[in-house]
């Protein structure tokens, strides 16, 4: 890429050379800058999705079983156990799939997860947002272990379904590490080591 | 004023104060956010909305100044380095303190937050950790041995008395709650302090896998309406059995102490936070900082800008004048900026542009006035039958009139400018003025009057020159003036006045005597020579006959004098001149046939008015005279010529005799028609004397010359009509024959 201008101009640089050479010189220090930041900051860090999810009918009632992988680290375990809370949202959308129409929702359901350590306790405790209930989990593996999967959440009625109709169901989570204000988030917009976000897990539902 | 000149006049002002405003309104909503992390939320939007786009309008309003000047600059734009060099040193002044200040800021931003994670902090809030933590252990320490003791007491009973004992053992105590297990987690028995508004609390996984290889289990657990509750499980089979009962009891935590752990874990979680948020948190601050500092450089540059413009635009209007004034444009009036100095400069440049636009004025008037002098002056010297010439000190020829180009034979006109001897020309006249000029203006003494003497194939020409010093204002000669006049022709008729006179009185004076002296001789020797001796009458004979005979020379000659002298009297009358001269030539054909006479006659010729015995004599002269010129000569040949010519606009005959012969001798060529001059042995010298006295008295004009080839050639132009006649006769217009010269 430089032999080019070298040939054209080989003994002193053009001043459109000069200024090209100086823009390099910021792109790399930008980069430079933007690397330094992310680097510094201990956050999110690996993949975030949804592994598996299906709908399970017990008793006229479609229970959830998601299994999320979450991109915690040694640096958001070691976070963690220092007070440093991890959230988790967990959307769940029914769409009935229409052939020339676009797909007209059935039923969403969003469900929030909280876990923190508690330093008195020295005891980690998940609280479930929507119902209330919390529980207390010894290790921050059990409770990454409990976080990373949702059992038996009563999700949907029978009745809401038609049976022979195709239904698609879409589950997708979010993860939020630590209270980081909405202001430093924007401001730091290119740094995702606090908020994530997986893409929709899709699987169709024929009752 | 319109619309468009308002937005024009105001638009900018109008923008920046917007701006301005929108600005200070972020700095009020980021000074109240700073205060509130919620208010800071909801209007970081509206913040960074604002201050991106005064940010980028500052930048496109600064590029284009920026743009602005670089043109001007390389334009070379009146004022536009000055600008430049204000602008520069108003961003320096600027720019310098903001930077400073954003560095120490900088610093102190950086100090400020990792203030807040200083060791002692951090150790302070470990200790009220382990207290907090010691506090409650000695109370779960407690509750688990409560707990253990219970069970022991509940192992040998039954499943169905578990009931009471368990009810009246929680009541011995402080539980909550006492739940007894069986195996699959069964409820055998169960007491509350609450019995109608809760079920048992579930046991946890963690507590039944303790509990089932025989140990007992305790914990600290957050209730979910707030506040901590201990947690205590054992087994109630004492001999470790794992499938057996489980005691699990809930014990309260004080409150006031629920509100201190609360508060301590608030604190640890509110710390873990400010942690995690540390770098963030410098990073966010350093960008709106950085962010606000780059505002106010681009704001405080916009503002050099302003400040140099305003500074600047009085010295470019007075640049702008000057240049004006420069290019003569004296109607220039500059604005007037302030009543400070600039303003008094612009006053004092606003009075000079009028003085000068009167000055001018004047000046023109004064121009006109010298050209309608120097006009007048010129047409003047144009008219002028004196020839003037003035030439710089270095011989440049400042001016130059018709009369003196006519006079030497030069267009002295087109050699303006140029140096007057640099003339190249072969023009014998002018090469001789110039040799006879040069000498003089070489002297000291350049105020001089002399007659020089210019001989051309003509004749002789005779000028008066007087040479005039050009005075200056630091008396150095600024040039000469030349005036000059050829007096040939006057010299000439003072000397044909003075033949005149001498004829008149020769006439007078010698023919008188020469009667008597005739006839006395006759009479001597009528009456002596009869009584004479032969050889006294012989004597007598032969000297009354010398005497008779000398007397009527005399006599011819007298009255050739009388001829040269007489009065005008002629006898006009209008006659074809080609007739008359083939008569005369006709004569002559007869009498001497050795000469060969041509005639050149032009058909076209018409008749003319004078008198035709004169022109006869003025043939029989030049006629006579060329066959006196050609005796003896071989091959002689005599051509007479007639045209119809002009002379000065004017129709006339010309009559040309030329011959073959030895033609005028050089030296003689300005003297032929005058009287006695001849190179003839023979002759009164008088003939060509009266030629030109008759051409003269019909208001004509003759010439005289050689012929390149040899010979001479006489030229006579009589006018055609009889109106030139009178003014010709006396005064032979001398510009005329000056430009026939030429």
């Amino acid at each position: 890429m430089n032999a080019s201008p070298r040939q054209t101009a080989p003994t002193a640089p053009a001043p459109i050379l000069r200024l090209v050479r100086v823009r390099q010189w910021l792109a790399w220090v930008s980069c430079a800058c933007l690397i330094a930041t992310a680097s510094v900051a201990d956050g999110l860090d690996g993949r975030f999705e949804v592994r598996s999810a299906d709908l399970e009918l017990k008793e006229g009632v479609y229970h959830l079983n998601v299994r999320i992988d979450l991109p915690v680290g040694d640096a958001v375990r070691q976070g963690l156990e220092e007070g440093v809370p991890l959230s988790l949202e967990v959307d769940l959308a029914i769409n009935r799939v229409r052939q020339f129409l676009p797909n007209a929702g059935v039923a969403e359901l969003t469900q929030r997860y909280h876990l923190q350590y508690n330093t008195v306790s020295a005891r980690y405790v998940l609280h479930n947002d929507n119902s209330g209930e919390q529980e207390s989990l010894p290790t921050v593996d059990a409770a990454l272990e409990r976080l990373s999967q949702v059992r038996g959440l009563p999700a949907l009625d029978q009745s809401l379904l038609s049976a022979g109709r195709r239904y698609e169901a879409n589950v997708r989570a979010k993860l939020d590490y630590g209270a980081v204000p909405l202001s430093v988030r924007v401001l730091m917009f290119w740094v995702n080591e606090w908020h994530r976000e997986s893409d929709w897990y899709t699987w169709v539902l024929q009752p | 004023m319109g619309t468009a000149a308002l937005v024009r006049k105001y638009g900018s002002t109008v923008i920046i104060g917007i701006g301005i405003a929108l600005w200070l309104g972020a700095l009020f909503l980021l000074s109240s956010a700073a205060q509130n992390s919620g208010l800071f939320n909801r209007w970081l939007p509206w913040i960074l909305l604002i201050n991106i786009l005064g940010l980028l309008t500052l930048f496109g309003l600064l590029a284009g100044k920026l743009f602005g000047l670089a043109r001007e600059y390389r334009r070379h734009a009146p004022g536009s380095r000055l600008k430049a060099r204000t602008v520069a040193t108003f961003s320096a002044l600027a720019v310098l303190p903001i930077v400073v200040v954003y560095y120490f800021a900088l610093q102190f931003l950086n100090r400020g937050i990792d203030s807040w994670f200083e060791r002692e902090v951090s150790q302070s809030l470990k200790d009220t950790q382990e207290l907090s933590r010691a506090a409650l252990d000695v109370r779960v320490r407690e509750f688990l041995q409560n707990t253990e003791s219970v069970a022991r007491s509940l192992s040998a009973l039954p499943d169905f008395d578990l009931v009471g004992t368990l009810d009246r053992a929680r009541r011995e105590s402080t539980a909550l709650e006492f739940t007894v297990l069986g195996s699959q987690t069964r409820i055998l028995a169960t007491s509350s302090d609450r019995p109608m508004d809760s079920v048992p609390l579930p046991a946890t996984d963690e507590m039944m896998l303790q509990v089932r290889r025989g140990r007992s289990y305790v914990s600290l657990d957050t209730n979910a309406v707030g506040g901590y509750v201990i947690r205590a499980a054992a087994p109630l089979n004492a001999n470790g059995n794992p499938g057996g009962r489980v005691l699990i009891a809930i014990y309260p935590v004080p409150e006031q102490l629920s509100e201190l752990a609360d508060t301590v874990q608030r604190s640890y979680a509110q710390y873990a936070n400010l942690v995690q948020l540390r770098q963030p948190l410098k990073s966010t601050f350093v960008l709106i900082l950085t962010f606000v500092v780059l505002l106010s450089l681009l704001a405080a540059v916009y503002g050099a800008f302003f400040a140099a413009g305003r500074l600047i635009k009085p010295v470019q209007d007075l640049i702008a004048g000057t240049r004006a004034v420069a290019r003569g444009d004296y109607d220039t009036q500059l604005p007037l900026p302030s009543r400070d100095e600039l303003g008094f400069l612009v006053t004092s440049f606003n009075d000079m542009t009028k003085r000068l636009a009167r000055a001018r004025v004047e000046t023109h008037r004064s121009q006109q006035a010298v050209e309608a002098e120097r006009a007048s002056l010129a047409v003047i010297l144009a008219r002028l039958s004196t020839g003037v010439v003035s030439l710089e000190p270095d011989l440049v020829v400042r001016t130059a009139n018709q009369a003196a180009s006519a006079i030497l034979g030069v267009d002295l006109e087109a050699a303006i400018g140029k140096r007057f001897d640099e003339q190249v020309s072969d023009g014998t006249l002018y090469v001789q003025f110039l040799n006879a000029v040069k000498m003089r203006l070489g002297a000291e003494n350049l105020d001089w009057r002399e007659q020089i003497e210019l001989q051309s194939d003509s004749g002789k020409h005779v000028l008066m020159c007087a040479c005039t010093a050009l005075p200056n204002d630091i008396g150095v000669p600024a040039g000469v003036v030349l005036v000059f006049d050829d007096i040939t022709t006057l010299l000439q008729a003072q000397r044909d006045a003075a033949w005149g006179e001498v004829a008149r009185r020769l006439a007078h004076e010698i023919k008188n005597p020469l009667t008597p002296i005739q006839l006395s001789a006759e009479r001597m020797r009528r009456r002596f020579l009869g009584s004479m001796n032969a050889q006294d009458a012989q004597i007598l004979e032969r000297a009354t006959h010398t005497i008779v005979a000398q007397v009527d020379a005399m006599k011819q000659m007298v009255n050739a004098f009388s001829e040269y002298a007489r009065a005008p009297d002629m006898q006009f009358t209008r006659f074809d001149l080609n007739q008359l001269i083939t008569e005369v030539v006709d004569l002559y054909r007869a009498q001497d046939s050795s000469v060969d006479l041509k005639l050149l006659l032009a058909a076209d010729l018409p008749d003319i008015s004078a008198d035709r015995m004169r022109i006869r004599q003025i043939l029989n002269n030049l006629v006579t005279n060329s066959l006196e010129a050609l005796e003896g000569r071989a091959g002689a040949s005599i051509e007479v010529e007639t045209q119809l010519a002009e002379d000065a606009g004017k129709p006339v005959a010309s009559i040309v005799v030329t011959d073959n012969g030895p033609g005028f001798q050089r030296d003689l060529i300005g003297t032929v028609f005058d009287p006695y001059v001849t190179s003839k042995l023979k002759g009164t010298g008088l003939g060509l004397a009266i030629v030109k006295k008759i051409v003269e008295e019909h208001g004509g004009r003759i010439e005289a010359d050689n012929r390149r080839m040899g010979g001479a050639r006489v030229r006579i132009l009589l006018p055609l009509g009889e109106s030139g006649r009178p003014f010709s006769f006396r005064e032979p217009r001398k510009g005329e024959n000056r430009r026939e010269r030429v």
